[in-house]
């Protein structure tokens, strides 16, 4: 496992920043969720990229995927030491890969998991009691650096731009017989826009039709799943990503995700 | 009537694919999509986020998005909430069907209410737009087939459906009629065929009578709207999951993204084993098996297992053939020919079927596919060129008649009768002392007044006072030239008499008709909107990002001198406003801009290449 000190912030988020500090701990979390910030100005185009280069860490905060993914391409220097020379770009095996690919594997999948890196100067709180808490995705954060409260934990994950674990906390008092929470409805809704955005920027304009970059006898020796496998299933050359994500039926940041992933996988490419 | 400038395209509504053709320089040619290819599915959904879908980009998400994807909506136009045809669509869709306000049927995509017509709309302006990008300018002028078993409600329902996607329908022709003119197009022909007509959802059989004055006649038609290719997918789908569940116990349909893979292989494979006789199923990783691993589905299926697997589905198509033929009083060797339409006629089992039920060898003279589409745009040509040989009848599609004493239907005007007409039959009081009667005007061929279609009712009252049989009424029926059926009942005695005139209805109000048509209108501009403002934004991005290469070459050349640094300055604000326009999804803002960075992308290339 990587030790990550250093992350990127969210994206273009400088102000967004200062208007959502987290209050301090023991502090009444605010009764409403800030608006939606405006990301208008940075997704045009496609270059809405997250910061390349390097930023100095302010602060630790959380991260999610596509923000994980912006700052392994700011530290990239960190880890592609490890990778030999002449790399090759092919995708990655499910069996017997090289070491130097696990590395890079190793951090895809950290990114996955929703890296969550508490502030440091963050005073621990008490344990969770496990019976009040939902099991869910493993967060990358220990649980106990959250309150216990899931709204207010949600609040504060938001506030914080860990937008992935606020729509988990969200989506679990949704789930948990709290449908019809409109707090958690409103700002699960606004970190799917969010990340939506985010996952949108990355991949570039939608209008962009990806192909299998893989021989179709290869294919099954790829580490996706069966989710990923239904979207790959899409990719024909002749569908555009736009198309994919209206067709594939499922929600757009799950298909956008996935998407990204085969992208990052090098399992699909544009032409 | 369509000038001879105009041009008139003809369109095969089918209740799973569409077609559309036209007639250029004397040749019928069907007109392929986007895609390429010549048919369109009949299906329309919308996505979660509200957008419209249709035709294949539909059919591909038909499974995953089953409640707002409509399928096979030809079978509940122009009917009625009550009709058996619409109780079984309801208990079988996986959409929803509602009653509509006029006893009509509704559709419900995310909680939206459309009408049938207003769905097969959608799927019309689809083939409209398909026919004006392939010509290049505007199309309005159509001829739409539709089954030869359609009554008026479902043909004016058709009617109306063009008319909402813009389209003027000069004329609703019969699918079989079409496929005979398609057959009969550049021959003398005097004959008397069969059109074996299996297509993905439905299947009909029809005899036709081509005369040589250009009459087409439906001496019998029958089918089954419940049957087609679909039911072959579903057999390899059975076939498939069953394989599965053996190799894994894991039933595939409880997955919805296996379900949608495993219907478009099945369909594929169906396709592929027309020609060879093997052919493999490969799904990768088409279900996770619960322990975080996913699984692969790898399966040959031969010609052999599908011709078993859908032999008794076959075998119906060749009872209803029998029966239509018995119904008919006609022989099979009274058939000289046998046209073989819709996309399953491929299968060399079902052409074996077709030879061996009628002893003779199918024509290969029209395209399964293709030839009622090709058929209704001959139509079109003819109609639109009157120096055309071709004289093509209006016939009314159904016999008309009214209802007598005892529940039967008694025929004044005969099916296939050409109009305008007018039939008049005498009929007598059923009973002593009737002071009144009740005419039920109805449309049909059955026997039994309840099996056929109520077109209207009236009564007539007034009526001497006499023992039955006394009084004398005559009824008159009336077809005119727009095909308006009038019905008098006339005391001969008296000369009173009363009357009603009878107009298809499809359900739908000329307001709501109206209304669906500024509807349609509205998302046609706003479609053709997009794809100008998409192209635009693609040729502006292609531009934003050239001079961005060219931008620290150029930077690097100039920088020394003012004009240079005020040139590279008004580059950048062009660049910002390409940005802003495309951000504002402001077309003409778009349009303008890159007009500005073409000029840009013209002089960054000149100083990059003078430098060099």
């Amino acid at each position: 496992m990587h030790e990550r000190s250093t992350v990127v912030p969210p994206p273009d988020l400088d102000g967004f920043d200062e208007e959502t500090q987290p209050a301090p701990r023991g502090q009444e979390a605010p009764a409403q969720l800030l608006p939606l910030p405006s990301f208008d100005d940075d997704f045009d185009l496609g270059e809405a990229d997250v910061p390349t280069a390097p930023t100095p860490p302010e602060r630790a905060t959380i991260t999610n995927e596509v923000e994980m993914e912006a700052a392994r391409q700011a530290s990239e220097g960190d880890w592609d030491v490890s990778l030999p020379a002449e790399w090759d770009p092919r995708p990655r095996p499910a069996t017997a890969p090289p070491s130097s690919l696990e590395t890079r594997g190793n951090l895809l999948s950290l990114a996955n998991d929703r890296i969550l890196t508490p502030p440091p100067a963050m005073p621990a709180p008490p344990a969770l009691p496990t019976s009040t808490r939902v099991p869910r995705a493993p967060a990358s954060a220990p649980a106990a650096a959250w309150s216990a409260d899931p709204v207010v934990e949600m609040r504060e994950r938001f506030s914080l731009g860990d937008y992935t674990g606020a729509l988990n906390v969200a989506e679990e008092i949704l789930g948990g017989g709290g449908a019809s929470h409109a707090e958690a409805s409103a700002c699960a809704e606004s970190c799917r826009a969010v990340l939506v955005k985010m996952y949108t920027a990355r991949m570039g304009p939608l209008d962009r039709i990806p192909v299998v970059t893989v021989a179709p006898a290869q294919l099954r020796w790829l580490s996706i799943d069966h989710r990923a496998g239904f979207v790959l299933s899409h990719v024909d050359g002749s569908l555009s990503l736009e198309m994919i994500l209206d067709v594939s039926g499922m929600a757009p940041l799950d298909c956008l995700r996935i998407l990204y992933e085969l992208v990052q996988q090098r399992i699909i490419a544009f032409h | 009537m369509a000038t001879s400038s105009e041009r008139v395209i003809g369109i095969d509504l089918g209740t799973t694919n569409s077609c559309v053709a036209i007639v250029e320089n004397g040749v019928p040619t069907v007109i392929p999509n986007r895609g390429g290819y010549k048919t369109t599915p009949s299906m329309i959904a919308v996505t979660e986020a509200g957008k419209r879908l249709v035709g294949h980009i539909a059919k591909r998400q038909a499974i995953t998005n089953a409640e707002n994807t409509v399928y096979a909506a030809k079978r509940l136009i122009g009917r009625k909430w009550s009709s058996p045809q619409v109780r079984n669509a309801v208990a079988t869709s996986s959409y929803r069907i509602v009653e509509g306000p006029h006893q009509d049927v509704r559709i419900v995509l995310r909680e939206k209410e459309y009408s049938v017509a207003e769905i097969s709309a959608m799927v019309l302006q689809e083939m409209k737009v398909i026919a004006e990008d392939y010509l290049g300018e505007p199309v309005t002028k159509a001829v739409i087939t539709v089954p030869a078993y359609f009554n008026d409600n479902q043909r004016k329902a058709t009617k109306d459906a063009g008319e909402i996607a813009g389209l003027d329908v000069i004329r609703i022709i019969n699918e079989p009629t079409a496929a005979a003119l398609s057959y009969g197009y550049g021959r003398n022909i005097e004959k008397i065929v069969a059109v074996y007509d299996f297509g993905g959802g439905t299947f009909d059989i029809s005899i036709l009578e081509i005369g040589g004055n250009g009459v087409f006649k439906v001496i019998a038609t029958a089918g089954d709207t419940f049957l087609g290719g679909e039911d072959v997918d579903a057999r390899i789908i059975d076939w498939l999951v069953q394989g599965f569940r053996e190799e894994h116990n894991i039933d595939l349909r409880q997955d919805r993204m296996a379900l949608q893979r495993l219907k478009d292989a099945a369909e594929k494979a169906k396709c592929e084993l027309s020609s060879v006789r093997e052919t493999e199923v490969n799904l990768p990783f088409i279900i996770s098996s619960g322990r975080n691993e996913a699984l692969h589905l790898q399966r040959s299926i031969d010609r052999q297992t599908l011709e078993e697997l859908s032999a008794d589905l076959i075998e119906r198509t060749v009872d209803i053939c029998r029966q239509t033929l018995e119904d008919a009083r006609l022989d099979k060797d009274e058939i000289e020919e046998v046209l073989l339409v819709g996309g399953m006629t491929r299968t060399p089992k079902i052409q074996m079927a077709v030879q061996g039920f009628f002893e003779r060898e199918p024509s290969k003279g029209v395209h399964p596919d293709e030839c009622v589409a090709l058929g209704a745009a001959v139509q079109g040509m003819a109609l639109l060129d009157q120096s055309q040989q071709m004289i093509l009848l209006d016939v009314t599609p159904h016999a008309l008649g009214i209802m007598t004493q005892g529940g039967y239907f008694e025929e004044l005007i005969p099916q296939n009768t050409t109009v305008p007409t007018h039939r008049q039959k005498i009929f007598t009081t059923s009973r002593d002392n009737q002071t009144a009667v009740k005419i039920l005007v109805m449309q049909g061929e059955s026997e039994r007044a309840d099996e056929n279609e109520l077109l209207g009712e009236f009564i007539l009252t007034g009526l001497r006072r006499a023992p039955k049989g006394q009084v004398e009424i005559e009824v008159t029926f009336e077809i005119n030239a727009d095909g308006i059926v009038s019905v008098r009942a006339k005391d001969l005695e008296t000369a009173k008499e009363q009357s009603i005139d009878v107009t298809a209805s499809s359900g739908l109000t000329r307001d709501e008709v109206q209304k669906m048509v500024s509807s349609a209108k509205d998302q046609l501009v706003e479609r053709r909107s997009t794809e100008e403002f998409e192209a635009a934004k693609q040729e502006a991005e292609r531009l934003v990002g050239e001079i961005e290469r060219l931008f620290p070459q150029v930077e690097q050349i100039v920088a020394s001198s003012d004009f240079g640094r005020d040139a590279i300055e008004k580059a950048r604000a062009i660049l910002e406003k390409a940005r802003n326009a495309v951000k504002r999804h402001d077309l003409v803002a778009v349009k303008e801009q890159v007009e500005g960075l073409s000029r840009t992308h013209r002089m960054f290339r000149g100083v990059v290449a003078k430098k060099n």
